[in-house]
């Protein structure tokens, strides 16, 4: 794995944020932090938004998202520097925030920097399926008609 | 007396009316002492939630002591600390992707 971190300090640690607390779009403005070495050459991005119809197709209002912190950051800065490490990459972030999210408001953003596409593809993926399952973060997704369910996937 | 604090996240907040509570007990609880004493307070909802018909703690619920999860082997003789943080992490959001 790449060990060169000299320009990524300058970017947020991963893990946990509330909303307000950090806007990924600037994030997203700064991933040429990433990748301007000239060491890498494919870096992918990936941005989860709040849909406006629940996979059942109700109407949603917002969503909330919840998380038990210090279980989440860990898991996610495990996740990061884990699938770094699987997939010989030089960079995985993730960004995620908890609060109350409208549709069409990001919610988390991951970052995947490496050699090779194929390594990077394969890597988002797998942070990606990984966020979803393991940090303790929660969703409630509240409907027009007033009632919410809070999500509990199987996996 | 030996203080455990139990977190509540999402639907199991709904169910306590509450984040957190302090649990007081005689001497050092195991895991399973704490989810029964839990269970007793807040009755068949939440026993419903967190343990599955034989008994066993359901496979999608968690089981964290101050932020680390424990696995499922580790619970029943799991002892704990004054002032540890137990929390039953509810089944988390995930997503199927397509």
């Amino acid at each position: 794995m790449n060990t060169d971190t000299s320009n990524k300090n300058i970017l947020p640690n991963v893990g946990i944020y509330k909303k307000g607390e950090l806007n990924l779009l600037e994030i997203l403005g700064m991933i040429d932090i990433i990748y301007s070495s000239g060491k890498d050459g494919a870096v992918t991005t990936y941005v989860g938004v709040a849909r406006n119809i629940s996979r059942e197709g109700k109407a949603v209002s917002y969503v909330e998202i919840e998380a038990y912190e210090e279980n989440a950051n860990i898991e996610i800065s495990r996740i990061c520097s884990e699938v770094a490490e699987k997939y010989d990459l030089s960079f995985v972030g993730i960004w995620h925030l908890t609060g109350r999210f409208v549709p069409g408001e990001p919610i988390v953003l991951v970052v995947v920097s490496g050699k090779r596409r194929a390594a990077v593809f394969e890597g988002i993926r797998e942070a990606i399926e990984r966020y979803k399952t393991e940090p303790a973060i929660f969703k409630k997704e509240v409907y027009i008609d007033g009632t919410h369910k809070w999500i509990e996937e199987k996996h | 007396m030996i203080k455990i604090e139990a977190r509540y996240y999402a639907y199991l907040r709904e169910i306590t009316g509450k984040s957190s509570e302090i649990i007081m007990v005689d001497k050092r609880p195991t895991i399973n002492d704490v989810l029964k004493l839990i269970i007793d307070k807040y009755g068949e909802q939440m026993r419903k939630y967190v343990f599955d018909e034989k008994g066993e703690i359901r496979s999608n619920i968690t089981i964290a002591i101050n932020a680390r999860k424990i696995s499922r082997d580790s619970i029943k003789n799991y002892l704990l600390n004054d002032s540890d943080v137990l929390v039953i992490i509810p089944p988390i959001a995930g997503g199927i992707i397509n």
